[in-house]
């Protein structure tokens, strides 16, 4: 009796579990498509259309086509923008990448106390922007920050730096504050992927009498690439929509020296209301954000094919 | 596993279906109608009470309208205001947060003239309603909540100290506050010095230009560069390089140094001695008053606008809250309570003005807003154009005329492009 | 004999040698990493101690290094002035049901994408990839406007949505690339063992996968627990404000005290350092194995 139900069940999970299986990935994928596509894609779509049309918050919204994107081809304040942005994300994803990779080595090491360690170096990431620009803001603070009265007492400057009010200077303060905040994230997957790389590939390379260095450039290195490449390309998508710190510390002041196009598109659209400007210029973000993922893409088809 | 999806299906089911029960019920509950009332003054330790106090005024005498009030930190109204209003679920009152003009031109709020008669208040409307509350067809779009004179505001103590007089001209003013500051422990004064504050740092370089009997624009025309708005600039400079202000501060913390005795001088509004009182009494009794040493005699004018959306669910309730607001009685109970000037002028009492010695410049005093005339619907980009080049001007030493023409070049263009 | 004195002696003197060298090496390694500690984590040093600063010594210079006396009057300010522990327990409800929710989504998507080949699978995955470039101003009012008609506004369900949906990009990674290193053969028993496809996900690979899940789940905590814009324009009713709408009304309009401000930013941000610091071991793992892989 028991043997024939068992065969039936069988029978039947077959010619079902055919359907079934075809189905199944569709379904369970569902969920996550249906969200992005509510919450992330229509909206998108919308913000871009919006670029085309004269819209001020007002209820009548004449379509303009490309006037937007020729008004902002043909301003200064935008190419501006452009460069700071450029800046801003290749400073911030070097200096988050380069500080995780080295913090990430120290923190592979076996070492008493090394969970502390890690706790330690991870707070920045449990921290809000907020809270951050507030803590970063205060520390800067021409009269009474702490880092004006370090950088004094060790003789290092005579007059106190003006950290966000000159323009030569306000936008590496920022990318100070960012990159303290960032680069826990890059530390702790850059640590999964050197945990991933076999310990036997450095035990022979010690046998063959390699040094460290030559060890970090041939195993390490290339052992990395995977996770590197990936989180390089994480981090430039993410320095782009980098917002809420840059613009709690200066609002992207002073005079517009760190003024990227995600502040610009924020200052567009609750400043001054356009929110039409604002889409175009989100639009331009968007689209240096694919053109770089595209040279990505070509790049790793390239190294595959190798 | 699979028992336990299902588990957790229905309880999320059940809690969904709790938590639209309890929003579409709350609301409607008491078929009273609520309004809904957005300000940042709801999370200020002083006002707080005084509006609440006249919130229940007001729903005492008008049985049948309720306020819900919805506080929202400053640096948020203008953005939380104008993506309600875009998304149609707009309060029925809020405080504009600096955004009247632009919120007027763009026809975002209800006209008040449709719901309230002005003619018998004519005279007593203090210059605000005219400056910047009316709209193209000459009626008036924005409440004023507060209309607020700021005068200046002195240590007695310190001024003793340093055998300083009262200043009177704007070279007196210059001097007394070289001699009042002592390197990092003391301040003759304080300016805001950071761009990135820059609705206060513009208002502050308007006090200046109005100090010199300058102005924005003249006769429809803007007048960034002129003469007098040059001078107002260099003086800000000056008072900068002389470092008898603090650099870089926010003015919240140049407030409190103020407080803490730390700072000599200070332009500010008649609020200002309310929050000592708040914060530190003891500082009370050295504090003094006195007009602002310009020789135009004219001040810069702090005003807080309220306003009702046009897509308002309650605009009828709304406007009784006006109404009532509007009333002399309760206007001097406010001006009373809070010791700031309110929609009408002249409303504190004789009893009031005795009590309160220190009042005396801000009764009566004239004043001006910052908006720029005929341009107000760019005020916002025209005050981040002149508080970039300010900026240049402390920061980076550029001569005050190159950076006003600057102003006014970029600023003609910004007009001449969104027409 | 002489000789092999000698080596014995060569021995000891090398040995020697290696034991300076490793503790000199030691040494530098650990002030290295002490140093690096104190550098990274001053920020967060200075806020504890600013918050612990009596008023006066607060606003004059040379700033203070070192607290004394200890004054905890702004803890107490914030406690008794502001509703935080409210704050507090709207942001755990709201990051909680965002990091659930997430999770659920991206295990589902994640398992998807690892296992199976099907048509519209590079979609999906462009698909995910693009949702990562969008700034947020973009898309606020639009969504804003769908959440309206949706009557999600002032709920801490849209919130929930919004961020769980920002968090499945990342998670979803995660999880697809530890799934990838399970063997698959694991799962071909199972099902000839007469499984079905949702008795493998759930009984076998997701038992496997914790690592990975924590780590997803740490990481869409902290996007949901620290979510600023979102927050401060869909959620307009008091009560339902969450840490960082309501740390950032701290700066208010008249002056921002800063001992407050640090006091009130310190204990929002506990929360989140405890989590982590539970947790903590299992984020490496669970990104590790090739996590981060196409």
């Amino acid at each position: 009796m028991h043997n024939n139900s068992v065969l039936m069940t069988d029978v039947n999970r077959f010619r079902w579990g055919q359907v079934e299986r075809k189905v199944f990935p569709y379904i369970i994928a569902a969920p996550a498509i249906i969200c992005l596509s509510l919450v992330v894609i229509s909206p998108l779509i919308k913000g871009i259309s919006l670029s085309f049309f004269s819209v001020k918050f007002a209820e009548n919204a004449p379509f303009i086509g490309l006037k937007n994107y020729i008004r902002l081809f043909r301003s200064a304040d935008f190419w501006h923008s452009l460069k700071i942005t450029i800046i801003y994300s290749a400073v911030s994803v070097t200096g988050t990448f380069c500080l995780g990779l080295l913090l990430a080595s120290l923190v592979n090491m076996q070492f008493r106390g090394r969970t502390i360690v890690r706790v330690i170096l991870t707070l920045p990431w449990a921290v809000s922007d907020i809270a951050a620009a507030i803590i970063w803001g205060w520390m800067f603070d021409y009269q009474f920050g702490v880092l004006n009265y370090l950088l004094k007492i060790l003789h290092v400057i005579k007059e106190p730096v003006q950290w966000l009010l000159n323009p030569h200077v306000a936008l590496w303060s920022a990318l100070m504050a960012s990159i303290w905040k960032s680069f826990p994230l890059s530390m702790l997957i850059l640590l999964a992927g050197l945990q991933a790389i076999p310990k036997e590939q450095y035990e022979a390379a010690i046998v063959d009498g390699a040094g460290r260095l030559q060890r970090f450039w041939y195993i390490t290195l290339p052992g990395l690439r995977p996770t590197a490449s990936i989180l390089l390309l994480l981090s430039i998508v993410w320095s782009f929509r980098s917002f809420a710190l840059i613009w709690a510390l200066t609002q992207g002041g002073p005079m517009r020296a760190t003024e990227t196009i995600a502040i610009g598109v924020y200052k567009n659209a609750f400043n001054y209301y356009d929110m039409s400007y604002a889409s175009a210029l989100g639009v331009i973000g968007l689209i240096l954000s694919l053109i770089i993922s595209f040279f990505y893409f070509r790049l790793e088809k390239a190294e595959k094919l190798k | 596993m699979k028992e336990v999806l299902c588990f957790f299906r229905n309880k999320s089911v059940v809690i969904i279906l709790i938590g639209l029960m309890l929003f579409f019920t709350l609301p409607t509950a008491f078929g009273d109608t609520t309004i809904e009332f957005m300000h940042y003054q709801f999370l200020e330790a002083g006002k707080k009470d005084i509006i609440d106090e006249l919130i229940s005024m007001f729903e005492a005498q008008n049985p049948g309208i309720k306020v819900k009030k919805t506080p929202v930190p400053l640096a948020d109204i203008q953005k939380v205001l104008s993506t309600r209003i875009a998304g149609n679920n707009a309060p029925d009152i809020s405080v504009l947060g600096g955004i009247q003009s632009k919120a007027i031109a763009l026809g975002w709020l209800e006209p008040l003239n449709n719901y309230i008669d002005f003619a018998p208040l004519k005279n007593l409307l203090c210059s605000a309603w005219d400056e910047e509350s009316k709209g193209a067809d000459g009626k008036y779009y924005a409440f004023v909540q507060e209309s607020m004179a700021h005068q200046m505001f002195y240590n007695k103590r310190l001024f003793a100290e340093a055998g300083v007089k009262v200043p009177t001209t704007i070279d007196e003013f210059f001097d007394a506050a070289k001699k009042l500051t002592k390197n990092n422990e003391q301040y003759g004064y304080y300016l805001v010095t950071n761009p990135a504050e820059t609705a206060r740092m513009f208002f502050d370089i308007t006090k200046w230009v109005y100090a010199y009997d300058g102005r924005w624009s003249r006769n429809n025309a803007l007048t960034l560069n002129e003469a007098n708005v040059i001078k107002a600039v260099e003086m800000y400079k000056k008072l900068y390089d002389a470092k008898v202000v603090p650099w870089g501060t926010d003015k919240g913390t140049s407030r409190k140094l103020f407080w803490a005795g730390k700072i000599a001088m200070a332009f500010e509004g008649p609020y200002f001695y309310e929050w000592i009182r708040a914060n530190n009494p003891d500082l009370l009794k050295d504090i003094g008053t006195a007009p602002v040493p310009f020789p135009s005699h004219l001040c810069g004018g702090e005003i807080v606008y309220l306003g009702i959306p046009k897509n308002a669910p309650h605009k009828e309730a709304a406007m009784a809250f006006i109404k009532f607001f509007l009333r002399k009685d309760i206007q001097r109970w406010y001006v009373e309570q809070t010791s700031v000037e309110g929609a009408l002028t002249g409303m504190a009492g004789p009893e009031f003005l005795k009590a309160n010695p220190w009042y005396a410049p801000f009764d009566g005093a004239r004043s001006k807003t910052s908006t720029v005339e005929g341009f107000s619907e760019y005020s916002t980009e025209i005050s981040q154009i002149v508080t970039n080049q300010l900026g240049a001007v402390l920061s980076i030493n550029k001569p005050a005329k190159a950076a006003m023409d600057q102003a006014q070049k970029e600023a003609e263009e910004m007009i001449s492009r969104k027409k | 004999m002489t000789v092999q004195q000698g080596t014995i002696q060569d021995l000891r003197i090398r040995r020697r040698r290696n034991k300076i060298v490793k503790y000199r090496e030691r040494f530098f390694s650990y002030t290295g990493i002490i140093v690096v500690c104190i550098i990274i984590g001053f920020p967060l040093y200075w806020m504890l101690i600013t918050s612990l600063q009596t008023q006066n010594r607060l606003l004059t210079f040379p700033p203070a290094f070192w607290v004394h006396p200890i004054e905890i009057k702004a803890y107490k300010d914030v406690v008794t002035n502001y509703p935080i522990w409210q704050w507090l327990r709207n942001s755990i409800f709201v990051s909680l049901f965002s990091v659930l929710f997430a999770m659920l989504f991206s295990v589902l998507c994640g398992y998807s994408l690892s296992r199976f080949r099907y048509r519209g699978r590079k979609f999906i995955s462009m698909m995910i990839l693009l949702t990562q470039m969008l700034p947020s101003t973009l898309i606020i009012i639009p969504i804003y406007i769908i959440f309206r008609n949706a009557k999600l506004l002032d709920s801490f369900w849209g919130l929930i949505l919004s961020n769980s949906t920002h968090a499945i990009p990342l998670c979803t990674w995660t999880l697809k690339g530890y799934f990838d290193t399970i063997p698959k053969e694991l799962e071909d028993a199972a099902i000839v063992d007469g499984c079905n496809q949702w008795d493998v996900l759930f009984r076998i690979m997701l038992p496997m996968a914790v690592p990975a899940c924590v780590a997803a789940a740490i990481i869409s905590f902290f996007g949901a627990w620290n979510e600023y814009a979102f927050a401060v324009t869909f959620i307009s009713d008091p009560q339902k404000w969450l840490t960082t709408i309501g740390l950032a009304s701290f700066m208010g309009d008249m002056y921002t005290p800063w001992d407050q401000v640090m006091a009130g930013a310190f204990l929002c941000t506990v929360p989140a350092i405890v989590i982590f610091i539970i947790l903590q071991r299992y984020i490496v793992s669970g990104l590790t194995s090739g996590a981060i892989k196409e």
